[in-house]
């Protein structure tokens, strides 16, 4: 498949603080790639770099071939940018902001497809952005990226500030368009619930770094929470010391962890670093789980 | 995209523009009603008396307009684009980004220059019947320098505005209270005949300020 976005050895900076270095990813073509990681992962800083709103300290990144700082202004037509919060112009009308982007993009505009989903919210035409709650904000920007009908959606945090009916609503909308238009979409949010519903691809992003990327349904099919009851609370520090186990923690008597073994390879493991237990528990997790247990609860 | 810039620009701004031409209109309008005043009350050899010996100009009154002017255009057309990073929406248009500050400043000065138009005319209509060209010039000479200011600090509170960082902005602020002081030193008939060159030149240059704003916030500058 053909990259859409492709980033190689980015590596960026605030003052002597790294977010992260020589991060590199693609985005192929159709599909919906989360990014997922805690605060301060760097996930705005990648929007932002993708957006062309931040120079990163080194490294390149393109969008449908072309260098981000050298492409064509024509070419900004194909991607539609959704601004973390759902900003737009917050001094015009559901209509004054309509006329604006169709003056924009006047071969691409789908001016039905605005208004389409401007007839599910209850506000007047002439109602300013500015009055209306965060929930319809979301729905215009909605609104206007479907008009626009871009090949590649930039969304940064597309759930901030939204209940969940209008992020159901949200997510609906948005993975609909996307798998009938084919559609490639990258995306953040904090929502992970939300990510479940709607991203084929995700990369979950760690300090510095990027910990995996691959599609949400082979990680989802391979990750497992394990339990066993035990008194020996120092196998946690042992557990820790190897790879396979991610995050294990002491509780009341039980060890918890993730790993992407298989239930014998756990188990054999566990006896060969002589860890006594009495009963093991593999449970199929979500995708909020997985992550909490490859990133860790600080 | 001249069409779609222009009317984002004009929603913006129509309401503070009427205002503002109706401001400037009116403030013209009574100091040519205190001068017609004066003209009735002590007839208008003593108004030209006046003139030549104490150098009074009849349109200090209106000296503050173009600043004030120039000065709320700025923000009321760009504290918008920076609210919540707005800009972010212009700047991904598929437009030049040079091309669209451009057009945005453009506005701007095209509005300012109407009103300050609107102005003059009524001061010269006023006065012309009454004085000789070289009076007229004598009153008139007091006021062009505000006008530029009137650019001056328009361009200027964009390039406030549009910074990304404090320590800049403050900068700016610094520049923009010499460059004022420097445009207002003296309200003493023709006293900027030999410079008005260089208070043109000041606010060409200053122009150029907005375009560093936006590329330092393109390129991700913040404090």
């Amino acid at each position: 498949m053909t990259a859409i976005i492709k980033c190689t050895n980015l590596t960026h900076k605030y003052g002597k603080r790294v977010i992260y270095e020589n991060l590199s990813f693609e985005v192929p073509q159709g599909r919906i790639l989360g990014l997922l990681g805690k605060n301060g992962t760097g996930k705005t800083t990648t929007i932002n770099i993708l957006s062309g709103f931040l120079k990163p300290q080194s490294g390149e990144c393109s969008i449908f071939g072309h260098d981000l700082h050298s492409m064509p202004a024509a070419l900004r037509a194909n991607i539609g940018l959704l601004i973390e919060g759902h900003i737009q112009y917050q001094f015009m009308t559901i209509e004054q902001i309509e006329k604006f982007y169709s003056q924009c993009y006047p071969n691409q505009w789908k001016r039905d497809a605005y208004y389409d989903l401007m007839s599910k919210l209850k506000v007047a035409p002439k109602q300013r952005i500015s009055r209306m709650s965060c929930g319809q904000r979301s729905q215009v920007a909605l609104g206007l990226i479907l008009a626009q009908d871009p090949e590649l959606l930039v969304l940064d945090d597309f759930s901030l500030g939204l209940d969940p009916g209008y992020r159901r609503l949200f997510v609906d909308y948005l993975r609909d368009y996307a798998k009938s238009e084919n559609k490639t979409v990258f995306l953040t949010s904090h929502i992970i619930q939300d990510m479940e519903r709607l991203i084929d691809d995700c990369i979950i992003m760690d300090y510095g770094s990027i910990l995996l990327q691959q599609p949400v349904n082979k990680l989802l099919d391979q990750i497992r929470s394990y339990q066993i009851d035990t008194n020996c609370s120092h196998a946690v520090q042992a557990l820790s010391l190897d790879k396979d186990f991610f995050h294990p923690s002491y509780l009341s008597g039980k060890i918890e962890w993730y790993s992407f073994l298989s239930q014998e390879a756990i188990v054999s493991r566990l006896q060969s670093l002589e860890i006594p237990y009495t009963n093991i528990q593999t449970t199929r997790v979500n995708l909020e789980d997985a992550f909490i247990g490859l990133t860790g609860k600080y | 995209m001249l069409q779609a810039l222009f009317y984002k620009e004009w929603i913006k701004t129509r309401w503070f523009l009427a205002i503002a031409f109706l401001i400037s209109i009116g403030i013209s309008i009574y100091s040519m009603m205190i001068f017609k005043h004066a003209m009735d009350m002590k007839g208008i050899a003593h108004i030209w008396v006046m003139m030549l010996t104490r150098k009074v100009t009849l349109v200090h009154l209106i000296t503050y307009v173009p600043i004030a002017i120039g000065l709320c255009l700025g923000v009321v057309q760009f504290v918008p684009e920076m609210y919540k990073k707005s800009i972010k929406l212009s700047l991904h248009l598929p437009f030049d980004i040079n091309r669209s500050i451009a057009i945005m400043l453009l506005w701007g000065a095209v509005c300012l220059a109407i009103c300050f138009q609107a102005n003059f005319l009524i001061v010269w209509n006023v006065l012309h019947p009454h004085l000789p060209s070289e009076l007229l010039a004598q009153s008139l000479s007091t006021i062009y320098p505000s006008y530029i200011a009137g650019f001056f600090i328009y361009f200027m509170t964009a390039t406030i505005v549009l910074e990304p960082t404090w320590k800049w902005r403050l900068g700016y602020i610094i520049i923009s209270a010499l460059g004022l002081h420097l445009f207002l030193l003296s309200q003493t008939p023709f006293a900027y005949n030999k410079f008005t060159w260089g208070l043109m030149l000041i606010t060409i240059i200053i122009t150029t300020f907005s375009w560093r704003s936006i590329y330092r916030f393109k390129v991700g500058c913040q404090d």
